[in-house]
């Protein structure tokens, strides 16, 4: 940021510069990768990074032509396309870190762009996996990225705003709505967010959200990412605004609400009853992971009468080995569990099962047995674990994680009312959340009936006619389809 | 907010003590009470008290002579390993005798704590009680657990009425019924249900046996799921045993005129019962498969059913405890001053009460006719 | 705000403003002051609340949507008004704090009997702070999301339809309450729907198109279905006379209910009802709010939710023990009800005094 602030001067200057031979190797002095080199045939001196550009495209357009011809043809050689002039020294040393290799022909600059294309091919998104539908997923590069949602909305209408973020970084972000769909103003709100972020880079989406949203000290997510294109392209038919930045395989889009996390594109693709039974199992997963341990250390630490009496005595022998009380034990399993997931996560997949298999006999069996913990809160917590990725948002499904944390404690304070304490915190909070100036807890409140059938359940297609009132969008129908 | 809220309640939590937290483990859950009238002494009660053990067969019971219920538990406390807890509790059981003088005091002692659950059973126990709670069932499981599930599965004697706390002073408050109780005893085997009690108020005052236990259920509400069995069904071929099970029904009580003790003239009630079961066992009585033979025993059997329901009818009038609530449907013809001017239970006495029968014989199982 | 309430969202507010601790002793406050077959009176109470909001609405009307401040200061001085305001925002967050406080009294007579009530009110008032520091819009985002998790709770009432008897109901209308039938007993009873009044600080949220009185008609007729429920399943579940002796029948209907997975549910129902409790106090506290931002118009309203949850909490040590907080919650109703009825006509007779010097003012 420093940097950036120190150069500005310097760069205002430097857009009046003409670029010349001296100032552009001057610029990229220091980069032990750049190449400069002078064309035998025609004299031309050319500066790029061969790790940038497609050295294939290089030799056989760019170097090959000029080599063959001679000084004299050469300005005329270079004056149309693909090659393009230079005019300040700023956009001509962007143009090099974007791909481009500059050539000198006497006082001229030209560009010729030949970016190479990087990193891994367009395959499946390994967080978001899916049964049915399109299996493709985002990758890192950002071309490849806006290529796979054009193929999908083929009409001039989705525009793009390049964006640039990080005063270090430069990372190129892209800003997509469709015109006519998406409300303009919180396609301004956004870019202007977007452009004032001043930070040295930020290396994924999940972060830039983080930089832009109205809550930072929130527990949830704000702003919906996803890898899957299919998911992006209906945001952006319903109405709302993603954005790509290179280098991150998520895109996000906005405004988004609670309940948004919670609904899977695939539900769009299964038949709508089974699509809607999806969206409600959903959230009884949700309450399950959110409630299911707090519950238990309420009942067995205040609330003995809840228990069935069928139950009780099993219940009561299981526990009467357990030296921890309640509270603390589900803590310790809690943390257990979430001791396997990081694990698991950190550990390259063969590994990952071992971890799987340590923890099942450990956590499973041994603790029970070894009196640590009772059965019944081996079953809760597992299927408060269980439930928790059922959630399709891995960012949400953490939260809600972190949450349970919560409520166990209070729930071992204050028994059922201490849960319902809990809760209302939570609801006090998210009343107070919004994104892009919509309210998180749409379309609970304000209640918005019409959207109801497209986020608690998945409405039969006839009954979603209307884009979610969320995107506020300028043209409200979605389809015009009779029964 | 949130953290800020569990921050502080964290320090709150570390302010108090932990003196209302109830783990599982350190609590001993009363299943049962039984009140008994202390022998020889006057305004004392004989509690006793059982508490399962986590493995499920044995239980801890404890035996006390005191003023009440509540100072029973404190001198139970003082000798229990943990902290005895009545939120588990199943069965409050009164012996014999102290409910024939009367359970109001204990039973509000037990009614008042917001602890016990008001769907505890209310037993009337006949017979030496201490032995029940120490006696080992092949039933399985200890007392408490078995009577539990001896009163939920039991269909042959009580039908679907339930006898709890909550149905005890519901009718006790009613001034149009009057609450009843199962009655349990032992057998060799284990306990039985030995029939009904029913209270005046809070007096037992009669007992319903086994036997007719089941027209009793027929009275007081509509028959879910009830077995009939008839003995000596009168037919134009002679008598004979039926038995019907699965039976459903409605009952209804009519009143014909409610009572006016100005003019001597006692109140007219009919109870119309109009049930369907499947016949199960009948001794050859008819033809069954003559068409016309089933409409005849089926008012046979309605002729016994409203005999042997009128017959328990006038055993509870003798003590004028009417635990069908026939007296809520008189009240409901009368005028306030007129009823609130009554005593309902003398005039349930006087009443002049008929049961009328339909039965109807739904299938008859897997045979048509045991001859032919 | 630039946000306007919508009526339905009013609708679920004014339900939540109602619905409070009063709710659990309603049956027996039904039974012991109007008597058998209580509902029926408690409907007619109920029609009197309505048309005490139809006033509200005819302030509405004639105030051209001016908020109630706005409507007493254009006649009034300020020297009458600020004591005015004063004495009004102590009552209603006494009203807020007793109610609150009551409701933590409620849930220790069923567990943490022995825990100091100031901790777990500490928690209440906590909340209270947590919703007071938000705006009008968030509170009422929170009611919705408050409503739908209190709401639920009707579906337990087929659960009693088995062991109900409309017997119980017996065949007598207004017989047998306790001292005959006075005012000051039907005001007991008319203490559940306190809470509506706080329409009228809804005025400025609130333009021809949101129908506000819409939704406070729609909120007073759905609570006024929820209590005649609570009345009914009370009243044909419990014999009369026991209705009359029961501390909390709700509660004790509640308790009846057994699932094979859990018993006793009051355990785990009961606390739901904290929600509404805890819209009850934000709204009479936000009603301070209003009153208090009135005579400190230099203050931003957020600045005000720590003192007065903090004035909430002082005023929760008042009551110790549920005798002292029933009779207080008595008192502050009563008083209430009183500044329900009075607080649209004073404000009539201003609008027309208003009005005509407003005339006089322009004619010259």
């Amino acid at each position: 940021m420093a940097d950036g602030k120190g150069n500005d001067a310097g760069a205002n200057a430097a857009e009046k510069t003409k670029p010349t031979l001296a100032l552009v190797a001057e610029s990229v002095k220091g980069c032990a990768d750049c190449l400069h080199e002078k064309l035998a045939g025609s004299g031309a001196e050319l500066i790029y990074f061969p790790t940038l550009v497609d050295l294939d495209c290089l030799q056989r357009d760019l170097i090959r032509p000029l080599s063959q011809a001679s000084p004299e043809q050469l300005n005329s050689l270079l004056s149309g396309a693909p090659y393009r002039t230079a005019t300040d020294l700023k956009s001509c040393a962007k143009s090099i870190m974007d791909g481009a290799a500059a050539v000198f022909a006497g006082q001229d600059v030209y560009l010729f762009d030949a970016p190479k294309s990087t990193g891994r091919k367009i395959e499946q998104s390994e967080t978001e996996t899916i049964i049915t539908g399109p299996h493709d997923g985002f990758v890192e590069a950002l071309e490849e990225n806006l290529g796979v949602i054009r193929k999908r909305i083929r009409s001039p209408k989705l525009k793009s705003v390049a964006l640039e973020v990080g005063e270090v970084a430069k990372t190129r972000a892209i800003l997509l709505y469709v015109e006519g769909l998406a409300n303009e103003q919180f396609v301004t709100m956004l870019t202007d967010r977007i452009q004032d972020i001043e930070i040295d880079g930020v290396s994924d989406a999940n972060m830039l959200v983080q930089l832009i949203d109205e809550n930072p000290n929130s527990l949830f997510p704000q702003y919906l990412t996803t890898e899957r294109p299919d998911a992006v392209v209906s945001k952006l038919l319903g109405g709302r605004i993603a954005v790509i930045l290179d280098g991150s395989p998520s895109v996000f889009s906005a405004p988004t609400a609670f309940l948004e996390f919670f609904s899977s594109p695939d539900d769009y693709y299964q038949r709508w009853p089974i699509g809607t039974a999806l969206r409600i199992l959903r959230l009884i997963g949700f309450l399950i992971t959110i409630c299911f341990t707090a519950f238990y250390v309420s009942v067995t630490t205040f609330h003995y009468e809840m228990i069935p009496h069928t139950m009780l005595l099993n219940l009561a022998e299981s526990r009467s080995r357990v030296p921890f009380p309640p509270l603390i034990e589900a803590l310790l399993m809690e943390t257990t569990i979430e001791l396997l997931r990081e694990a698991g996560a950190r550990l390259p997949t063969k590994i990952g099962q071992t971890i799987g298999i340590v923890g099942g006999i450990v956590i499973g069996q041994a603790a029970v047995q070894a009196g640590f913990t009772s059965n019944i809160l081996i079953i809760a917590v597992a299927i408060s674990a269980i439930a928790s990725f059922v959630i399709p948002s891995y960012i949400m499904s953490a939260s809600l994680r972190l949450i349970r944390f919560g409520l166990i404690v209070l729930a071992g304070i204050l028994g059922n009312l201490g849960l319902i304490f809990g809760i209302g915190f939570l609801v006090v909070h998210m009343a107070g959340v919004t994104n892009l100036g919509t309210s998180y807890l749409t379309p609970i409140a304000p209640a918005k009936f019409m959207d109801i059938l497209d986020t608690l359940v998945r409405g039969p297609f006839w009954a979603l006619k209307k884009r979610p009132s969320l995107s506020r969008s300028p043209n409200k129908t979605r389809a015009k389809i009779k029964r | 907010m949130r953290r800020k809220g569990i921050g502080w309640l964290l320090a709150l939590s570390l302010l108090s003590g932990c003196a209302d937290q109830k783990i599982l483990e350190k609590i001993g859950f009363a299943r049962t009470i039984i009140l008994e009238k202390a022998e020889g002494q006057d305004k004392a009660l004989k509690v006793t008290i059982s508490i399962p053990k986590t493995n499920q067969t044995e239980s801890i019971v404890y035996t006390d002579v005191a003023r009440s219920f509540k100072q029973a538990k404190i001198h139970f406390d003082m000798q229990n390993d943990r902290r005895i807890v009545l939120g588990q509790l199943r069965q409050v059981m009164f012996g014999a005798s102290l409910a024939r003088q009367g359970v109001w005091l204990p039973m509000e002692s037990v009614f008042r704590d917001p602890a016990i659950g008001i769907r505890t059973h209310v037993i009337v126990a006949e017979g030496d009680i201490g032995r029940f709670v120490t006696r080992k069932y092949v039933q399985g499981g200890t007392m408490g657990e078995y009577i539990d599930n001896l009163l939920r599965s039991d269909p042959a004697t009580r039908g679907q009425f339930d006898t709890n706390l909550h149905t005890f002073l519901r009718d006790y408050y009613d001034d149009g019924a009057e609450p009843v109780a199962t009655i349990i005893g032992e057998t060799v085997e284990g306990l039985k249900v030995k029939g009904i009690a029913l209270f005046v108020r809070d007096r037992y005052v009669a007992k319903i046996q086994a036997e007719d236990a089941m027209f009793f259920s027929l009275l007081r509400s509509d028959a879910k799921n009830v077995s009939l069995f008839m003995d000596e069904v009168e037919t134009p071929r002679g008598a004979g045993s039926i038995s019907l099970a699965n039976v459903i029904g409605k009952r209804k009580i009519k009143i014909l005129s409610p009572p006016d003790p100005n003019r001597k003239k006692p109140a007219r009630i009919v109870v119309e019962l109009k049930l369907k079961g499947s016949l199960m066992e009948y001794d050859d009585l008819l033809e069954m498969n003559n068409l016309a033979s089933q409409p005849v025993l089926e008012r046979a059997m309605g002729k016994y059913v409203a005999d042997r329901c009128e017959r328990l009818i006038r055993e509870m009038q003798k003590p004028g405890a009417d635990g069908i609530g026939i007296g809520s449907h008189v009240r409901d013809r009368m005028r306030y001053k007129d009823w609130k001017a009554l005593d309902w239970n003398q005039a349930f006495s006087d009443a002049e009460i008929e049961v009328v029968a339909d039965i109807k014989i739904r299938d008859y199982g897997r045979l048509i006719d045991a001859s032919a | 705000m630039k946000e306007k309430l919508n009526g339905f969202h009013v609708a679920l507010l004014i339900f939540m403003i109602e619905l409070d601790v009063t709710v659990f002793m309603l049956p027996r406050m039904v039974a012991v002051q109007i008597g058998t077959n209580g509902w029926l009176g408690f409907l007619g109470l109920s029609l009197i609340a309505a048309f005490n909001i139809w006033l509200y609405r005819l302030v509405y009307r004639a105030g051209q949507g001016r908020s109630v401040f706005d409507i007493s200061e254009a006649v009034l001085p300020k020297i009458v008004l600020y004591p005015l305001y004063a004495s009004l925002s102590l009552l209603w967050l006494g009203i807020g704090a007793f109610a609150g406080k009551s409701f933590v009294l409620v849930f220790q007579t069923l567990s943490f009997q022995t825990s100091p009530p100031m901790q777990i009110f500490a928690v209440y008032c906590l909340l209270v702070y947590a919703l007071l520091a938000k705006d009008l819009y968030s509170i009422v985002k929170a009611s919705t999301v408050f409503f739908l998790l209190s709401i639920w709770m009707l579906v337990l009432a087929p659960y009693f339809f088995k062991d109900w008897s409309i017997h119980r109901f017996t065949a007598f209308f207004f017989h047998g309450t306790e001292n005959g039938h006075s005012l000051s007993g039907m005001l007991d009873v008319y203490a559940v729907f306190i809470g509506y009044e706080l329409c009228v600080f809804l005025f400025p949220f609130s333009d021809a198109k949101t129908k506000l009185f819409k939704g406070v008609f729609a909120g007073h007729a759905i609570i006024t279905a929820t209590y005649l429920l609570t009345i009914l399943v009370s009243f044909g579940f419990f014999s009369f006379e026991e209705v009359k002796i029961l501390q909390f029948p709700l509660i004790h209907t509640l308790e009846y209910i057994e699932m094979p997975f859990i018993n006793r549910v009051e355990n785990l129902v009961f606390p739901f009802f904290l929600f509404s409790n805890l819209v009850t106090t934000v709204m009479f506290a936000f009603a301070a709010r209003s009153a208090l931002g009135r005579m400190l118009p230099g203050v931003e309203a957020k600045r005000f939710a720590l003192p007065l949850a903090a004035a909430v909490f002082a005023l929760g040590f008042l009551p110790s023990v549920f005798r002292e907080a029933a009779a207080l919650i008595r008192l502050t109703y009563f008083t209430e009800t009183c500044v329900a009825f009075i607080l649209p006509l004073l404000l009539l007779i201003l609008i027309k005094i208003g009005g005509k010097t407003s005339k006089e003012a322009s004619s010259r």
